[in-house]
């Protein structure tokens, strides 16, 4: 239909290809998109026993370049000089590159193009010797890179205070891969199996853990760990998206060298019937939780469109049988119906947590604006004007990070102005010393305690919040506050 | 010209020249961003105009992104100062040898 294609034409202003087949152009689309991501009819071979040192890899899942870097960091470098990298078709294969003081390297690598392309990693030893590094494999696709697709909604690790801490957000371009340092709140032996820290990983656009959707959990066990982890431990995750969804946690604990992982689906990136199938039993249940919602809420219009995608939800299970029976276009039709239901629920949460961040966003200012109108300076009552200001703005737009940012600002203003008090001061250390049987480390936390009350009584201001804030990593968090948190272990 | 601008070139950032072409610029950028999640001692500053600057992954891909639009390349390619050579290490004060010269006893000090 010529004039069709004109129309299309005029109205979309990117280049076309007017000699492709309409018919066959989705199909390759589809084609170039699988060639991307290496997808394989044939299922993955079994992945051999990982026992040689350990090292800590960073290199592209997919990439365009045929050289592109692979870098690591050895973490079991004992009787180790170098790296060797072998492609598994041992036609190409790296010199010995030395390990720096740090232990680690850096190698550009040699693609075949437009191919999954295998790498098996070799530690040099001292004596020449090679072994096996662990993981002893990994795989780069050479590839198109259509478009970064944008992340629908923010990523990020919830804190034991029920704060959320946003490592990816909403709208950059997938792949992204992002690395914080965050503390534990508890002491962690390995003689206490069954014992665990939680990184709890949480999907949402609110700052508060309990209004966000938790999508994984890395687990730090504690018969699993190399000795004794003590409170305020550093903690580097890394949180990886590919551009699919696929979600990959890590935690890595740098006293110990070691590291801790964990894999999430956020949508229905996979196309893997059973990841779809595990998705659609996790959004089933996601439905069943949200109509429960609807009901006692007796929001009438949302039932009635929670009520619709459960049945959609009933005939993409429908579909996925289907598509197991060997229909690969029925497996379409079920991950894109789970898509979209995930999509719509993502919204009505978010509906439903709205009013919750307002009423905290509500309390903080107000709580600010009574310490700020009798400590603060001009200075300090202008910015918090324009911050309270921005904030009723944000309300209004419904925008919950932006709206959560700038409460930030007001109460960072507020608690300068609550610390001028010395009245608040003391009475923050008293309730610190209630609390000392619950510290980590109870002679240092009242030694922390005796220094804060030595310097209050001086009135050295800076002493004092020292001290504080060393009395206050030794004491673990609040209890409620940390079961909101999605038991989070970490802050 | 503002003081970001000036010191976060996407060049400076990724430590490449201007003459770079997209592929090399990408290759550099990921390599930085892998090194800066190992953690690695080499990529906590970049070289800018006016002296090391602190570097940071989010800087890193937006310097990225910035190139791999033509007419915010073309934007930092006008924008682009030679970075300031590294400062030399002063040599160390031999206060030993000024003291035996000075005849005097040997400073606390080292």
């Amino acid at each position: 239909m010529p004039l069709l294609r004109e129309q299309v034409a005029s109205r979309v202003r990117p280049p076309r290809a007017g000699s492709l087949d309409p018919m066959t152009a989705v199909a390759q689309g589809a084609a170039l998109f699988a060639m991307t991501v290496g997808l394989q009819a044939q299922g993955e071979p079994a992945a051999p026993p990982t026992t040689g040192p350990r090292v800590w890899l960073q290199h592209p899942a997919v990439t365009a370049d045929l050289a592109p870097f692979v870098v690591g960091r050895v973490l079991d470098p004992a009787g180790l000089v170098g790296v060797r990298v072998e492609r598994e078709d041992k036609s190409w294969t790296t010199g010995t590159e030395a390990l720096d003081k740090e232990n680690t390297f850096a190698m550009p690598l040699a693609l075949r193009p437009r191919t999954a392309n295998d790498f098996r990693l070799f530690a040099v030893q001292s004596s020449g010797a090679e072994v096996p590094l662990s993981p002893p494999t990994f795989r780069i696709i050479h590839g198109l890179t259509i478009g970064d697709p944008p992340l629908a909604r923010t990523v990020g690790v919830a804190r034991a205070d029920n704060s959320v801490m946003p490592f990816v957000e909403r709208g950059v371009p997938l792949p992204m891969r992002r690395t914080f340092t965050l503390h534990t709140v508890a002491p962690v032996s390995p003689n206490a199996p069954g014992f665990a820290l939680l990184v709890p990983i949480v999907q949402g656009e609110f700052l508060l853990a309990h209004l966000c959707r938790l999508v994984g959990t890395i687990s730090l066990e504690a018969g699993a760990l190399k000795g004794p982890l003590p409170a305020g431990s550093a903690v580097d995750i890394t949180i990886e998206l590919d551009r699919g969804g696929r979600l990959t946690a890590r935690a890595l604990i740098p006293a110990l060298s070691q590291t801790f992982d964990h894999v999430a689906q956020l949508v229905v990136a996979s196309l893997s019937l059973d990841a779809l199938g595990t998705t659609l039993d996790e959004l089933s249940a996601r439905l069943r939780t949200a109509q429960g919602q609807a009901f006692r809420d007796g929001a009438h219009s949302t039932i009635a469109a929670l009520g619709a995608a459960h049945e959609r939800v009933a005939d993409a299970a429908t579909q996925l049988d289907v598509a197991r029976g060997g229909d690969a276009d029925a497996g379409e039709m079920a991950r894109r119906v789970l898509i979209e239901v995930d999509a719509e629920l993502a919204e009505f949460e978010a509906e439903r947590g709205w009013p919750l961040a307002v009423d905290d966003a509500h309390r903080t200012l107000s709580w600010a604006a009574s310490w700020m109108g009798r400590y603060g300076d001009e200075a300090e009552r202008k910015l918090f004007a324009t911050s309270f200001a921005r904030a009723e703005q944000w309300i209004k737009a419904k925008k919950p990070l932006e709206l959560a940012r700038e409460v930030r600002v007001a109460d960072r203003l507020g608690s300068a102005c609550y610390f001028r008090d010395s009245h608040n001061c003391g009475w923050e250390l008293e309730y610190a010393a209630s609390r000392i049987s619950e510290a980590s480390d109870p002679v240092a936390a009242q030694a922390a305690i005796n220094a804060g009350r030595t310097a209050l009584a001086a009135n050295d201001k800076s002493g004092f919040h020292a001290a504080l804030h060393k009395v206050r990593d030794l004491l673990p968090p609040d209890v409620d506050d940390q079961r909101l948190g999605h038991d989070s272990g970490v802050r | 010209m503002n003081a970001p601008r000036l010191t976060k070139n996407p060049f400076h950032v990724l430590g490449v020249p201007p003459s770079v072409d997209r592929m090399e610029a990408e290759r550099a950028g990921q390599k930085l961003l892998a090194l800066i999640d190992l953690g690695h001692a080499s990529t906590a500053e970049h070289a800018s105009p006016i002296g090391p600057r602190p570097l940071s992954g989010d800087d890193v891909r937006l310097a990225l992104s910035a190139l791999r639009d033509p007419t915010t390349r073309v934007m930092a390619e006008a924008a682009y100062l030679p970075p300031a050579p590294a400062p030399k290490a002063e040599p160390p004060i031999e206060w030993a040898a000024i003291a035996a010269r000075l005849s005097r006893r040997r400073p606390f000090f080292p």
